[in-house]
């Protein structure tokens, strides 16, 4: 379980996060709207380390997370993608993919040069699961291609794929479906409903209502840094502060 | 087609012959001789000096017919005082122009790593201005024309303290000629029982060196030792003069400083200098530098150059042709641009006349020999 | 003329290295470094440093790579996560610290006027070891460019958050293509200093820095060959415009300073008409059975 608790960050005076506090368990969705500038970005930054609170802190099975060490929080099992998709753009889709899975042994200089046969086996390995990857999300004919070369919403697939390929318990999705067509959209729906049945904790960060109204059995809604609505989506659709902070068109 | 591959057929003719009494014209081949100095890098202006004497000794020599009617080939190498350049360029002379001997402009650190290629190959390296001591580890190879040691920098320090000079600082340029002098002249005072109260080697091309010797207006020595030339060793003066500084200038070298104001400078200046740079032969070099290269006053570098030169076109008249043996006998009555020279069995120069020089009324005066 | 073409081959093979060493920081991994030069000094100066004090051959090659190996992360260490513009300038500032250090503490190594090292007087033996030192290194660099490290490396040239995020530590990642880079240039120049015979601070300038990026940017960076091939290329260029200035009857001085010119002129002409260099980055294939 993802358990964040009174976390505050303050930059040059201004609060971007009061006091956050939400809870996120495993084989559920909880989704984070709110307007613009409200700090969910923020906060997912604090929950995969990047950004340490200045007060509060984030555990995982009550575990404190590092504050600030983003490479150790996503050692602990905690993977994300980011708004505008972050991709090695100049190598291929199945090389980006392949990078996704920690611990390689060809990664290791060492192993490299005197245990050749175990960087091998590792990569045959890998290669197979990142194909099978591809194939689940739709883009196997794109492998060889350049990774800037594809759509925003072929990379928003491919940088999920990315986070899944170290299996990680926890996932942090920044806005999915911003700018991609319909028809990814229903994709990603699908697979994002695969996951919380594989047993993940999702947390998801979203503007599409339709995408949160299926897809979460949680939602946090923020404003101004602070935590004013949660509830089952249903709930949030019917209340009416939330409406007034936010959403001017009709749900 | 048939008439333009007949005139190109007569054109062919015609520049065959052209070409073919040039040859009968020239009736012997040429001598190559290399030369390596920085010619850009560091040390550019004394290595210029250097070739300009070897220039001006390889048009004399050709003029009289050259070497049994041989006119001498002088291929000219920049080093860029880098040791890596310095040996493509020892390279290629040796192996691809084929020169059997290079003069060569150092510091030390080219021409040490030049040497052992050129004994490897049996050839002849020529030095002209490095005076560090290992050079004489290499009899047979390397010979030179400047003293080792810096003679000339000994002469000043024991010099200057036989003028009863207690104590003194030091200004010079800071490079290996400067340096050079400075710490050869520095350890032959010391060793007279003078002590020195400060060395300091100025970086060349300032415009205002105040800041550098504002020190020896607390400090008062007796006396201050230098060497130095151009516009350098005037903007010293001038600021010396300008900051009230009472002392003797004692200098290697002493001609070749610009001296600021004459009056301020009347007797206030004296040193020593390799005596052949008076005799005759250095003369008559000063005056080909001056038609050829303007108003310059020629540094040491010019004379060392035309005798290098000098002593290789000797060795290459010889019967038997250039070789170490007619290479070390070269010097055998031979009245140099930096009078007589002598070398010891490892091809480096002993005993070089020294003179002493005097600024009087404006002029440089040799006023005795030491 | 043999012996004229084994030394500009032998220099061209060591020089090779070092931008060989230079690629698998900047081509492979983005790390712009302006001091390159000094691992290379490192590296020259153990057999120098150890020579002067009396000691064996091979207490300096140790020397020199321990410098080195320390020196890179010594080097590394203050800047950390700072940014890129941050190390260019440290490194160089380092590259020149060393250089002057040199200079100017005599007991060292001899000060400006350096010191003599044991000479391969064989020169078809020093070609030998240059041209096997070249060939272990690519065999290194390649085995490193097509491995799952090599990926990592790529990746992380873009983008080091995303290397973080995907749960490694960029900075460790950094460190180790450092130390492994700086090693390479520090054997090539005991080699150097072995085949020269005589190490001396005016060798190891910024200027001996820029011509190695200048061997890898025109070769084409990220591509290893492209580093061989790049080298060989500025060295011909240096070489062939000595032969020009002899042919040319120019006043010595001014052909000198002609012949740098010129140098500089072919130089900065390939660039603009090839920027992607002579040989360019080609699509990396992975150890395994590739998709």
């Amino acid at each position: 379980m993802l358990s964040v608790r009174d976390v505050t960050v303050a930059f040059a005076g201004v609060r971007a996060l009061d006091a956050v506090s939400l809870e996120a368990r495993p084989g559920r969705i909880l989704g984070l709207i709110g307007p613009n500038g409200s700090g969910k970005s923020t906060l997912l930054n604090v929950v995969a380390g990047a950004i340490a609170p200045d007060s509060g802190s984030v555990s995982i099975e009550a575990v404190p997370i590092p504050a600030g060490r983003p490479e150790e929080v996503a050692a602990r099992g905690v993977a994300r993608t980011f708004q505008i998709p972050r991709l090695a753009r100049r190598l291929t889709v199945i090389q980006n993919m392949m990078v996704g899975r920690r611990d390689q042994p060809g990664e290791n200089l060492l192993t490299l040069l005197f245990r050749p046969g175990a960087s091998r086996r590792s990569e045959r390995a890998l290669v197979v699961d990142a194909r099978a990857m591809l194939a689940r999300l739709g883009l196997i004919h794109l492998a060889d291609h350049a990774a800037g070369g594809l759509s925003g919403g072929q990379q928003k697939l491919l940088s999920m794929g990315m986070a899944l390929m170290s299996d990680p318990p926890v996932l942090l999705l920044d806005e999915p479906a911003a700018g991609v067509n319909p028809v990814l959209v229903e994709q990603q729906i699908v697979f994002l409903k695969s996951l919380a049945a594989e047993g993940r904790t999702v947390l998801l960060i979203e503007h599409n209502m339709e995408m949160i109204a299926d897809v979460c059995d949680d939602v946090v809604v923020l404003d101004a840094g602070t935590v004013i609505a949660r509830g089952s989506p249903v709930d949030i659709r019917r209340n009416a502060q939330v409406m007034r902070s936010y959403l001017g068109e009709t749900a | 087609m048939q008439r333009f591959i007949h005139s190109m057929v007569g054109a062919g003719a015609v520049a065959l012959a052209f070409l073919s009494s040039g040859a009968q014209a020239q009736s012997k081949e040429p001598i190559p001789i290399g030369v390596i100095a920085n010619l850009t890098g560091m040390d550019v202006k004394t290595s210029t000096d250097m070739v300009r004497g070897i220039q001006i000794a390889a048009d004399a020599v050709n003029k009289d017919g050259g070497v049994d009617g041989q006119p001498i080939k002088l291929i000219i190498e920049d080093a860029q005082y880098k040791t890596q350049e310095a040996l493509n360029a020892a390279t290629k002379l040796y192996d691809v122009d084929k020169v059997p001997a290079v003069i060569m402009f150092g510091g030390s650190s080219i021409e040490l790593a030049v040497a052992p290629i050129a004994k490897q190959k049996g050839k002849i390296i020529v030095n002209t201005s490095s005076s560090s001591a290992k050079l004489g580890d290499f009899p047979g190879t390397v010979y030179s024309v400047l003293p080792l040691d810096d003679i000339v920098g000994k002469a000043l320090g024991e010099w200057t303290a036989a003028q009863g000079v207690k104590s003194a600082a030091f200004v010079v340029p800071n490079n290996t000629f400067g340096t050079g002098l400075m710490d050869a002249a520095a350890t032959a005072f010391e060793a007279k029982g003078g002590k020195i109260v400060a060395k300091i080697a100025y970086s060349e091309g300032q415009p205002d060196y105040r800041a550098d010797i504002q020190q020896l207006v607390s400090s008062k020595p007796d006396a201050i030792m230098t060497t130095g030339y151009g516009d350098d060793s005037r903007t010293i003066f001038k600021d010396a003069r300008t900051l009230g500084l009472k002392q003797v200038w004692y200098a290697g070298y002493p001609s070749i400083l610009t001296v600021e104001n004459e009056a301020w400078m009347n007797g206030h200046l004296m040193g020593v200098d390799n005596g052949g740079l008076s005799g005759d032969v250095a003369k008559k070099v000063g005056a080909d530098y001056a038609a050829k290269f303007g108003k310059e006053e020629p540094l040491p570098h010019v004379f060392y150059g035309y005798d290098a030169l000098m002593l290789i076109a000797r060795a290459a008249a010889a019967p038997g042709g250039f070789s170490a043996t007619t290479m070390a006998k070269s010097i055998d009555g031979y009245q140099g641009a930096t009078g007589a020279i002598k070398w010891d069995v490892r091809g480096q120069r002993i005993d070089p006349p020294i003179d002493v020089i005097s600024y009087k009324d404006g002029k440089f005066v040799t006023t005795g020999q030491q | 003329m043999l012996d004229f073409l084994v030394f500009a081959v032998t220099m061209i093979a060591i020089w090779s290295v070092v931008a060989l060493s230079l690629d698998l920081q900047f081509g492979l991994c983005g790390l712009v470094n302006f001091g390159q030069i000094l691992p290379f000094a490192l590296g020259a100066y153990g057999p120098a440093i150890s020579a002067a004090h009396g000691g064996s051959i091979s207490a300096g090659l140790a020397l020199g790579l321990a410098m080195a190996a320390v020196g890179g992360v010594l080097v590394l260490a203050p800047v950390g996560r700072l940014s890129q513009d941050y190390w260019a300038l440290v490194s160089l500032g380092a590259s020149e610290i060393f250089r002057l250090l040199m200079v100017n503490v005599t007991p060292i190594a001899g000060g400006q006027d350096g010191t003599a090292v044991a000479r391969v007087s064989n020169p078809l033996a020093a070609l030998g070891l240059a041209l096997g030192l070249l060939l272990a290194m690519l065999l290194l660099a390649r085995r490193i460019d097509r491995s799952p490290l090599g990926r990592l490396m790529r990746v992380l040239r873009e983008d080091d958050l995303l290397v973080a995020t995907l749960g490694r530590n960029p900075f460790r990642v950094q460190a180790l293509v450092t130390v492994v880079a700086w090693l390479m240039a520090a054997l090539a120049g005991a080699l150097y200093a072995h085949v020269v015979g005589f190490v001396a601070p005016s060798s190891f300038s910024v200027a001996e820095t820029f011509i190695v990026w200048t061997a890898l940017i025109l070769g084409g960076a990220g591509s290893l060959l492209g580093a061989v091939v790049g080298t060989a290329f500025v060295q011909f260029i240096s070489v062939s415009t000595r032969f020009l200035a002899a042919w040319s009857g120019l006043p010595f001085d001014l052909v000198a300073n002609l012949r740098l010119g010129i140098f500089g002129v072919v130089l900065v002409l390939v660039f603009l008409l090839r920027r992607e260099g002579l040989v360019p980055e080609r699509k990396v294939r992975v150890d395994a059975v590739g998709p």
